[in-house]
């Protein structure tokens, strides 16, 4: 295992995040605090996505990987460099603190930040192997992909593989920077734990960047501090679980909506990214393909009542989903059709519905524990500001984040209630994650729509 | 406000850093670790990239023991990329059975014990169908 070729491997995975950021996003004037936050998840979605197609027409000759990658990255960077020159692209800092308050917001966020840090690194070193959904399942996975042959796919078929029709958005990850950093399958799996620590990272930069870009860097210190409230989340950072990557692509979402529908201009340029990061999310996680059906189908609502150039958008749409989650159809339909959801039931959707004893399971557990350590007590405040300090009438597309986080919220409670699972043990595993996965973007939600007297 | 909000975000983080006995490995790492051991015999015994089947005792009623059966995802989890499975079809078998005090091991009439892994597992060859 060569540290260099880890680096290296994390470095070309944001590198092309970065160009792909940078050739979507509408406009001549780049923020380059947004790409920069961009790019990480933008890499992970694009080089999990290849590699998995690479093993799916290759017949898994995952060696040749790392060889085919550059190749594609130095195309690529040529092409942009190319279009850069004829279209006068330009990069735009973010601006500098304009009072002492300001700068001494950064600076408290920036001790808050490092002492999280040391915190998930603690947990890292503690559980080297991850927590056993890392173990049993994605690192599991991550392993027959790295080793490629043609006995890869077992990952879909083998008697023993837990949940062959899993999105691969980690385990393809994974196997990637394994290839990149020369692992050999030892006893340390530290690219599994790299990609751990580095998804908390980018979701806590995700946040601050569009707060700082969309509102000030005042409030982005302060989304910053609302999320690190949340220490049942800095206590998931280093699971090597895929729901900080998840709540990443959620976030980006509806940071990027909210940019797409505030100004006057047209929203379609927007489409094809908005719709990269729904379709990672589905890329990453089975949540995620729930909230990519959510969005879609809501932006398909849309686009009919309006009329207009509605298949233009609908094109722009699917494009974007194809480069974010593509694979994912051809990993559902070609290789394992298994579904975790829809199957036997020992009774119907309707009467798991209409059962007032499964809600109040759910109620219990939701009282009992959305308490200090997930955040309880910061909701409170959320929504008494929700309610009481509302922007101004014509910024109410601002809401956008909490429709979207609501709507989202809605969609889990429900397959929570219908879940042909044992309710008891789906709601004691899934609750703090479902948290996980909303609460950067309601943080979002929250700042977006504060007023504030900037 | 800022300030105040940002010391009671970090005081119970900079609390649990000061104790060195924080956070509690997970439960299974040491387990895994303990699989890794018992398992590694098996890297010099069956040739790399060969399949292993995977065979647990079963009682009476023929159900499987919960006590060797949930331990399938510890072994799976050591031996991948080796595909390991109840249907799958190799001359090394890898066999689990309840192991009990004074309670003799199986038998094999087509097979040979490569070696005992641990109390209860049993890599075996197959010698005949």
């Amino acid at each position: 295992m060569t540290l260099a070729g880890l680096l290296l491997g994390l470095g070309l995975a944001y590198a092309a995040g970065g160009l792909f950021a940078w050739r979507l996003w509408p406009g001549r004037e780049k923020p380059a605090l947004l790409l920069a936050a961009l790019a990480w998840p933008a890499g992970l979605a694009l080089t999990s996505s290849a590699y998995f197609l690479w093993m799916s027409i290759s017949g898994g000759r995952a060696a040749l990987y790392p060889w085919l990658e550059v190749v594609a990255l130095a195309a690529a960077s040529w092409f942009v460099r190319g279009a850069r020159r004829v279209s006068g692209d330009r990069l735009v800092l973010p601006r500098r603190p304009k009072s002492a308050v300001e700068a001494t917001a950064l600076v408290v966020l920036a001790l808050v930040v490092a002492c999280a840090l040391l915190v998930v690194l603690r947990y890292d070193a503690a559980s080297p192997r991850g927590y056993w959904d890392a173990w049993a399942r994605i690192n599991l996975k991550a392993r027959f992909l790295h080793a490629g042959g043609p006995e890869w796919t077992w990952i879909f078929r083998g008697d023993g593989v837990p949940h062959p029709d899993y999105p691969l958005l980690l385990e393809c990850s994974v196997a990637r920077l394994a290839h990149w950093s020369g692992w050999s399958g030892g006893v340390e799996l530290l690219p599994a734990r790299v990609l751990s620590v580095l998804g908390w990272l980018a979701c806590s930069t995700t946040l601050l960047a569009l707060v700082g870009h969309l509102r000030s860097p005042f409030l982005a210190a302060a989304a910053g501090i609302v999320l690190l409230c949340n220490r049942t989340d800095i206590s998931w950072a280093a699971t090597q679980y895929a729901d900080f990557a998840l709540a990443t692509y959620f976030t980006w979402s509806a940071g990027l909506l909210v940019l797409a529908t505030r100004g006057e201009s047209s929203a379609e340029p927007w489409w094809p990214l908005v719709a990269f990061c729904v379709g990672s999310a589905a890329w990453c996680k089975d949540e995620g393909l729930a909230f990519a059906a959510l969005v879609s189908a809501a932006a398909l609502v849309a686009w009919i009542s309006r009329g207009g150039r509605r298949w233009q958008a609908a094109t722009a749409w699917a494009a974007g989903l194809l480069l974010g989650g593509g694979s994912v159809l051809v990993l559902k339909l070609g290789y394992s059709w298994r579904s975790s959801v829809f199957g036997a039931r020992e009774s119907s959707i309707w009467q798991d519905l209409t059962d007032p004893a499964r809600y109040r399971v759910m109620g219990d557990y939701l009282l009992g524990h959305v308490r200090f350590e997930m955040a309880g007590w910061t909701l409170l405040p959320i929504a008494v500001a929700l309610l009481l300090l509302p922007r101004e009438r014509e910024l109410r597309r601002s809401w956008l984040p909490c429709l979207l986080c609501a709507g989202t919220g809605l969609v889990f409670f429900l397959v929570m209630i219908t879940t042909r699972e044992d309710l008891d043990w789906h709601v004691g595993t899934t609750i703090e994650r479902l948290v996980l996965h909303l609460w950067p973007t309601a943080t979002l939600g929250a700042m977006v729509v504060l007023k504030s007297r900037e | 406000m800022m300030v105040l909000a940002a010391l009671w975000v970090v005081r119970p983080m900079a609390e649990q850093l000061a104790d060195p006995e924080w956070p509690e490995p997970d439960e299974y790492q040491a387990q895994l670790d303990a699989w890794a051991r018992v398992l590694a015999p098996l890297d010099s015994l069956v040739p790399a990239g060969e399949a292993l089947a995977y065979l647990c005792a079963v009682d009476e009623q023929g159900r499987l023991y919960p006590e060797p059966d949930s331990r399938f995802d510890f072994i799976q989890a050591v031996l991948a990329p080796r595909r390991i499975g109840r249907t799958v079809e190799s001359r090394y078998v890898l066999v689990h059975f309840l192991a009990r005090e004074g309670q003799e091991q199986p038998r094999f009439d087509r097979a040979r014990v490569l070696l005992e892994l641990a109390q209860g597992l049993l890599l075996v060859e197959r010698t005949g169908p």
